[in-house]
């Protein structure tokens, strides 16, 4: 692939596929080695994208399945200390709101935390979410429903009732 | 403040370190993959966990390490990195071939090689998790556990509540069965106390008996060759 091409992508791309690896893994370094996995993926693809639309959910489904993947290959299940995700909250979110809304959505099991990013920050339909993840629509919409109830009684009115 | 612009706000400032971009396209022109720090720690701390139990087997029998010798372990049909399950003896002297999910709950099937087993000796045996069914099956569970108030609670899908406190104590736990959109019938078991409970399912792990015979899993299947 041509350099200045995949520069190009990987600049664009590189921080909204590094949060979507960080709502699965929670771990700065899982996250970015992910990333790399990706990127690295997308260089030596000779895929014809076609379309910028075409690209982002190439690379936003690659992310989904590597993280997936890291997740399946560790050994005995892995927790990450909730202090850990606070001293980086504390170094990256220095707005209290921001700080809170951070901690709450990482303290969301894992399957309500991709969902709830999905639609929030890349603004995909529940449609699109069931595809990108390979689940029913009804699934989709159940997680959403219970995530924005976890998020409503731990954030109070900061997080509104609205969809 | 709306959500999403709350939500946009807060996660635009997760950002990825510059170098990454640099890093891929040095290995793309070198053409190697890196070993990343968990690769090293899931193979060290499978190493111990090896090292530990085969000297506790050495130490009674000897048969464990003939045991590893005759069984090749696959998940979802690749051969399995040794730091991807788990090998233990239980208290009953079963060899316990343990694959755990990391997962919002803890998903966990097993193979069970029970000490009197009747392995033929001239057969090497290999164990297949099907990984990709324990997610499946564990996805498509239609209810919820949820402890109140000192009391275990089975939530299904449209809300309602079953106190199920006493049953899930049982050893066997409290029985949900259920059909999906294709008729096929599916059960499941909640197990455990308020404060400490999981769902589990039928025939999730298999058993080879003293006189070969094997038990159980729709999730791990044993065969020899």
């Amino acid at each position: 692939m041509d350099e200045a091409v995949f520069t190009r992508t990987a600049k664009a791309y590189k921080d909204r596929l590094f949060a979507i690896a960080f709502h699965y893994c929670r771990s700065r370094a899982d996250a970015e080695d992910i990333l790399q996995t990706v990127l690295l993926k997308y260089y030596r693809s000779e895929k014809e994208f076609g379309t910028e639309e075409y690209l982002r959910n190439w690379l936003i489904r690659v992310t989904i399945n590597e993280s997936k993947r890291l997740l399946l290959s560790h050994w005995r299940r892995r927790t990450v200390p909730l202090e850990e995700l606070e001293e980086y909250a504390a170094q990256t979110l220095p707005i209290p709101e921001e700080s809170e809304l951070f901690l709450a959505v990482l303290a969301l099991p894992q399957k309500y935390r991709i969902v709830v990013h999905l639609y929030y920050y890349e603004e995909y339909s529940v449609r699109e979410i069931a595809d990108l993840l390979a689940i029913r629509e009804t699934t989709v919409q159940t997680r959403l429903m219970r995530a924005r109830a976890k998020l409503r009684e731990k954030l109070k009115e900061a997080w509104n009732n609205e969809e | 403040m709306k959500n999403k612009e709350y939500y946009q706000k807060t996660f635009s400032r997760l950002t990825a370190s510059e170098d990454v971009i640099q890093e891929v396209m040095n290995m793309e022109q070198k053409k190697v993959y890196r070993f990343t720090k968990r690769t090293v720690g899931i193979a060290a701390a499978a190493a111990l966990t090896l090292t530990a139990t085969g000297a506790a087997y050495a130490a009674t029998d000897g048969n464990f390490a003939q045991l590893l010798e005759r069984i090749t372990v696959y998940i979802n049909g690749e051969e399995a990195d040794m730091g991807d399950y788990e090998i233990f003896e239980d208290e009953n002297g079963n060899s316990q071939f343990v694959v755990s999910l990391d997962s919002d709950e803890e998903i966990t099937t097993s193979v069970t090689v029970k000490p009197d087993a009747a392995l033929d000796p001239d057969t090497h045996y290999s164990i297949d998790f099907n990984t990709d069914r324990m997610l499946a099956q564990a996805e498509e569970v239609p209810f919820t556990l949820e402890d109140e108030n000192g009391r275990l609670y089975l939530v299904e899908k449209d809300g309602s509540r079953l106190d199920i406190t006493e049953a899930a104590a049982t050893d066997k736990g409290y029985r949900y069965a259920w059909k999906d959109e294709d008729g096929k019938e599916h059960q499941a078991f909640a197990l455990g106390t308020p404060e400490e409970h999981f769902i589990a399912f039928s025939a999730n792990s298999v058993e080879i008996d003293a006189d070969g015979t094997v038990s159980g899993s729709t999730n791990a299947a044993i065969e020899g060759k």
